[in-house]
């Protein structure tokens, strides 16, 4: 009854040591890209791992420490801007979006109807709340439903059977409305 | 040999008027175009973004007030297209079988029909050909045009473009034509307004694209 007891006492004291631990105030990093260079976490050799101000931080390099550091406060608040969305999508099916917004750079868009094709071609899938399509950026934004994905290789798939060739694929943090807009006012 | 003379005597026997619609899977278009001499009208569909199907209805004004007429059921094939970062190139082919007459007779008529182009935002080039033939004859148009964009706008927006047409048409009655025109174009709709000049004078002809 007593070693029961002890027993007990133990678990209850290491329970109250583990909840006043600092590490669960710390908020997990949210997304699966480096929040200073956007590069996949990974892709420049293991993450550079750190605690900010609570806020847990994964970098791609060390190099992007450094700019990290010189404002720190402007890549907290983009982790903030971005955690939501970015939850959603991280997860372990492989290529997720990292994201609700999908910015693929296409090769051979040049005209009104180019971008015509490849809006409805978009349009039409299930996936896509929103297309918008910026011509001097030879950009296609794509914006996903809640929960949903779009993988690299089903983009690529896409835009060639539309008749185009991708280029690249990033999956930005920002939203889809502020790069849109920031698409706009660069091609003026 | 033989393969080689064949391909450039349906490349050379075709020919048409504005670009050829071939889009994405699963879009339709309509292409109409109003002319002096020319006229026609294709409604279809693509399937892929290299095959479109649809109606073609083709009208030529022969002189005195006859015409060579057809009503076809068209096949447009993008054979080779070159996407690079600034700019696209393309060559599609067509063709085309139904019904057609000209004057009197009607009977079985066919089309055929090529175009080559290149643009980037700022210009286009673009030559076309489209042959039609009916029991009692056939006509070829040959169009070559070229545009600018006096400035960029984007998909939303109205984009003003300036061609200069330059056009053939074989057969009785027709001859050289030349002259510029303006075309507009915003999201899925394009409209063309030209001036023509040939032999007969000036003439004015109208065009209208859209994909749906």
């Amino acid at each position: 009854m007593k070693k029961i007891l002890n027993l007990c006492i133990c678990l209850i004291g290491l329970t109250a040591i583990a909840g006043a631990s600092p590490s669960n105030d710390v908020k997990p990093y949210p997304l699966d890209r480096c929040i200073v260079s956007d590069e996949k976490l990974g892709s420049m050799g293991v993450p550079v791992v750190f605690v900010y101000q609570d806020q847990e931080i994964k970098l791609c390099c060390k190099a992007c420490r450094k700019d990290f550091d010189a404002d720190p406060k402007k890549y907290l608040e983009k982790i903030k801007a971005s955690g939501t969305d970015s939850k959603k999508s991280s997860t372990s099916e492989g290529q997720s979006s990292g994201g609700t917004v999908v910015k693929l750079t296409v090769d051979g868009l040049v005209c009104n109807f180019c971008a015509s094709n490849i809006t409805k071609t978009f349009s039409k899938l299930p996936e896509i709340a929103a297309v918008y399509v910026n011509l001097a950026a030879k950009t296609v934004l794509l914006e996903l439903k809640a929960g949903q994905k779009l993988p690299e290789d089903k983009a690529k798939e896409i835009v060639t059977e539309a008749g185009f060739n991708l280029r690249e694929v990033t999956y930005p943090k920002e939203s889809f409305d502020s790069i849109k807009e920031t698409l706009k006012k660069s091609s003026k | 040999m033989r393969k080689v003379l064949i391909a450039l005597f349906a490349f050379a026997c075709t020919s048409l008027v504005q670009a050829q619609m071939i889009s994405a899977p699963g879009i339709n278009f309509l292409k109409a175009e109003y002319g002096h001499t020319f006229s026609y009208t294709e409604v279809g569909r693509s399937f892929t973004g290299f095959r479109a199907v649809g109606f073609g209805g083709y009208s030529f004004n022969t002189g005195e007030g006859k015409s060579l007429e057809a009503e076809v059921v068209i096949i447009n094939q993008l054979v080779k297209r070159w996407n690079n970062q600034d700019s696209q190139g393309n060559i599609s082919v067509g063709a085309g079988i139904g019904r057609g007459r000209a004057g009197n007779r009607e009977g079985w008529a066919s089309t055929v029909s090529a175009l080559a182009d290149w643009e980037d935002r700022h210009w286009h080039i673009m030559l076309q050909e489209q042959a039609v033939f009916v029991p009692s004859g056939s006509r070829l148009a040959s169009t070559l045009m070229g545009g600018w964009a006096p400035w960029l706008a984007e998909y939303d927006e109205w984009a003003p473009w300036i061609y200069w047409t330059l056009q053939h048409e074989n057969g009785e009655g027709s001859g050289f034509s030349h002259g510029p025109s303006l075309v507009l174009m915003h999201q899925d709709l394009l409209l063309e307004l030209r001036v023509m000049k040939s032999d007969h004078g000036y003439h004015a002809e109208a065009g209208i694209r859209s994909l749906f």
